[in-house]
């Protein structure tokens, strides 16, 4: 610590006044140095008290000078200072080199704290003794705030890098990667190593690559950023993904163009997803333009917004005229006030309407029927917006339906003229029948009369004429009226049949459940005698209770029976199976014998009115069947057969097996 | 109480054929009755109400009607049922004499009113029979005062 004194040496006045002159002057010019500058300048001894200093130093320590004369380091640093500093003299100390850089800070008088950056260097006496320390203290709290700031606000953008889901990427002028957040690599699948330095011909297709040059390109040559631009980019695994970037150029600080820096937005899912919802879009429209049916969509106010061109074809108007529409142009007021109910309700109650008949005026005037459906319409928050429906043109349908019940109407009474008319035909024709029954019987009797006196009036004929009026009156009347009186037998009894089969189709059924079995039991102990007689096996299985009318269910059994005991083959022992079977709604019987058979050419006589079958060797109508018949479709039931001649027939008839309210007529 | 052969018969029988062999038949069975005929109800109205072509005859004292159903004009229910709602001849006995046996139309003429119910049958020695009994029937019947009208 150089505190010059003044030193009293026997030499030339005039030269030592010369030489005090220049040494003073040099002083002042160092003094005035020290004093003007705005470091600090400091002298310690080696105990670290301050011997002396500048002005500036005061300045920064913020005590007087008078306080800071003698005043030890300790004095105004934490502990952690006073190590670092007594390390960093020490090794000035022992060394002797000088440390331009240590880094401090100290608390001022007030409490502050302020950063310094010292420069030190050992001071050594005239014998080169170490003496203290002497050197220049910069301020430096506020580039180290700087620098501070500087460094959240790198690290506020890095981690804005990190955090943003978006890839950044920078890339030099030749489309290397030189700088990449971690949403770069992850997007296109590569490690963090693998990216940085890649080329981009390596993430892109060839045809992609071009593209993307021709972007950078633009940016390089206008110097305008590329904003939101959409291209696909090629992943580790080769998948394609689609990116959404904006590019601008990097600068350096002479303002030349050095690089790329983008922002990159992974849109492939959002892409996937609107792809998807272009293709549903896609296929309702399709549907709606080409389904037969009209489908609408109104405001609340009930005004066409959207409509199909099925729709303006029902209604004969275009689709411009459509839109904005009210329903009471096309609906007279019953119709309109009908449709207008359906919307309110629906509107009440959220609920759609279904099959709703509407009848509609087109353009031209002619009307139309039609089915519509309505639904409400909500936005995405579930407020009603309008309606959507579904309208169908059915005026064919309905017409078709109008002409059916025509039909089944004419039907209906053509069935009951054909009832009635054998009913009435079959009495009718009695009435001729009695008189010529009647007439033959007078005839009869009026020739009983003649003959009988005949023999009185034989003298006067000769013998020729005598033997042909005996031939006339004993042999041609008697045999005339003989063939007129049989034929008059069988009509009354072809009569006799209609007149039952029009009765069956017309008497009223009182169905009830029927134990089978008992019935046919029944039925089988009528005919014991003509069975024993012949040796007729009848085995009956277990039959199911059904529901019918007990009298035609005797008459379906006996008949059946009876026919088939009738049509037993003499030559082998006769055998009849009865059988049932219950599916469900129906019972399926099945009576089956050992019999004749039926030729196949005859078996559509089978239940023909009037119509035998095979060898007429046992009396009957043919009407049987026919009854049977008639009376199981009475029933709802059917009746078919199966048979092969020589072998046997089965009968296989269903019947309802649960009682339904009323049995429909036949 | 009038005596049974001062009543007439009336025949209301559209078939030509069967009015005559009634009328044999009934005339075998020894019935000497006067027998008008009538062919459709229409007639058959007529001469019990004197109206019609039966317009200047005189009532008959006492009357009893055979009666056919199916016929031309006015069918035998018809005639049955006018028969039986007019104070005149409501006490008329009525005989159903027809070729239909079924048992609905039976059941319909006896809640009409009708007496008795006699089907023809086709058979003419059962036709003959049914006459002949229906003739010893009508001849032991009594009669109210009045039926005639």
């Amino acid at each position: 610590m150089a505190q010059s004194k003044p030193i009293a040496q026997g030499i030339d006045i005039t030269e030592r006044k010369q030489a005090e002159e220049t040494r003073r002057k040099s002083e002042e010019k160092y003094r005035s140095i020290l004093e003007n500058i705005t470091e600090g300048y400091f002298e310690n001894d080696l105990h670290g008290n301050l011997t002396f200093f500048n002005d500036s130093l005061v300045e920064v320590y913020g005590y007087t000078r008078d306080e800071l004369m003698q005043m030890n380091y300790h004095q105004y640093m934490d502990e952690e200072n006073v190590q670092k500093v007594s390390q960093a003299y020490n090794k000035v100390y022992t060394t002797g080199e000088p440390d331009g850089g240590i880094q401090f800070e100290i608390i001022r008088k007030d409490g502050t704290r302020r950063c310094l950056e010292n420069s030190v260097s050992l001071m050594r006496d005239a014998a080169g003794h170490p003496v203290g320390f002497r050197g220049i203290s910069r301020d430096v709290t506020k580039r180290k705030q700087i620098e501070e700031t500087l460094r959240l606000s790198e690290e506020r953008y890095r981690s804005i890098l990190d955090i943003i889901g978006d890839a950044y990427t920078e890339i030099d002028l030749a489309g290397n990667m030189t700088f990449i957040n971690k949403e770069s690599f992850k997007f296109l699948g590569y490690s963090e190593a693998e990216f940085v330095g890649m080329g981009y011909k390596n993430y892109t297709t060839p045809e992609n690559a071009k593209k993307l040059f021709e972007i950078y390109n633009r940016i390089y040559r206008t110097g305008e950023p590329a904003r939101l631009v959409e291209y696909e980019l090629t992943a580790k695994d080769g998948t394609a993904k689609i990116a959404e970037a904006t590019t601008e150029l990097m600068r350096d600080k002479s303002g030349n163009p050095i690089g790329f820096r983008t922002i990159t937005r992974d849109i492939t899912q959002k892409k996937q997803m609107e792809e998807a919802l272009r293709q549903s879009e896609e296929r309702y429209r399709t549907i709606i333009e080409n389904i037969q049916d009209g489908y609408f969509e109104d405001d609340l106010a009930g005004k066409f917004t959207f409509v199909n061109d099925m729709i303006c074809k029902h209604l004969g108007y275009s689709r411009e005229e459509m839109i904005g529409m009210s329903n009471r142009l096309f609906q007279d007021e019953i119709n309109a006030q009908k449709a207008n109910q359906a919307f309110k309700e629906v509107y009440e109650t959220g609920e759609p309407i279904k099959a709703l008949d509407m009848e509609i005026i087109r353009k031209d005037g002619t009307i139309r029927f039609s089915e519509v459906s309505v639904s409400l319409m909500r936005d995405a928050q579930g407020k009603p917006i309008g309606f959507r429906g579904i309208s169908r043109d059915v005026t064919e349908r309905k017409k078709a339906e109008e002409q059916l019940k025509r039909y089944a109407a004419e039907l209906e009474r053509s069935n009951e003229e054909v009832k009635n008319f054998a009913y009435i035909v079959s009495h009718d024709l009695r009435v001729p029948l009695v008189n010529l029954k009647g007439y033959t019987s007078e005839l009869r009797s009026a020739l009983g009369v003649i003959g009988s006196n005949f023999d009185a009036a034989l003298p006067h004929l000769n013998d020729e004429k005598r033997s042909a009026v005996a031939m006339a009156l004993h042999e041609d009347v008697p045999e005339a009226l003989e063939f007129i009186t049989n034929s008059v037998s069988r009509m009354d009894s072809f009569i006799n049949a209609i007149l039952i089969l029009a009765r069956l189709g017309r008497q009223d059924l009182k169905p009830e459940p029927i134990d089978m079995n008992a019935l046919v039991k029944t039925t089988v102990e009528t005919m014991s005698h003509q069975l024993q007689e012949r040796g007729i096996e009848v085995i009956v299985g277990a039959l199911p209770h059904v529901a019918a009318d007990r009298t035609s269910m005797e008459q379906v059994m006996g008949n059946i029976l009876s026919n088939a005991v009738k049509y037993l083959d003499s030559s082998r022992p006769g055998r009849i199976e009865v059988t049932a079977q219950a599916n469900g709604a129906e019972t399926t019987f099945r009576i089956r014998d050992n019999g004749r058979g039926i030729a196949a050419e005859d078996m559509h006589k089978v239940f023909a009115p009037f119509r035998r079958a095979g060898k007429q060797d046992t009396p009957g109508e043919g009407m049987g069947l026919a009854y049977v018949q008639t009376l199981l479709r009475r029933h709802g039931g059917r009746i078919s057969c199966e048979s092969e001649l020589g072998k046997g027939t089965t009968f296989i008839f269903t019947i309802a097996t649960r009682s339904e309210k009323g049995a429909r007529d036949a | 109480m009038p005596d049974i052969q001062d009543v007439t018969i009336l025949l209301v029988e559209d078939d030509p054929g069967h009015t005559r062999l009634i009328e044999k038949n009934l005339r075998r069975a020894n019935i000497k009755n006067e027998i008008a005929f009538a062919t459709n109800g229409q007639e058959a109205l007529d001469y019990l109400f004197c109206e019609g072509g039966y317009a200047n005859n005189k009532h008959a004292s006492h009357v009893l009607v055979l009666l056919d159903l199916n016929m031309p004009v006015l069918d035998g229910y018809q005639v049955l049922e006018r028969m039986k709602k007019d104070e005149r001849t409501k006490r008329i006995p009525v005989v159903i004499l027809t070729t239909t046996d079924d048992t609905r139309e039976v059941a319909r003429c006896y809640e009409l009113g009708c007496n008795v119910y006699v089907t023809k049958p086709v058979d003419y020695e059962q036709f003959c029979e049914a006459i002949r009994k229906l003739g010893l029937f009508l001849l032991v019947v009594t009669l109210p005062d009045g039926a005639g009208g």
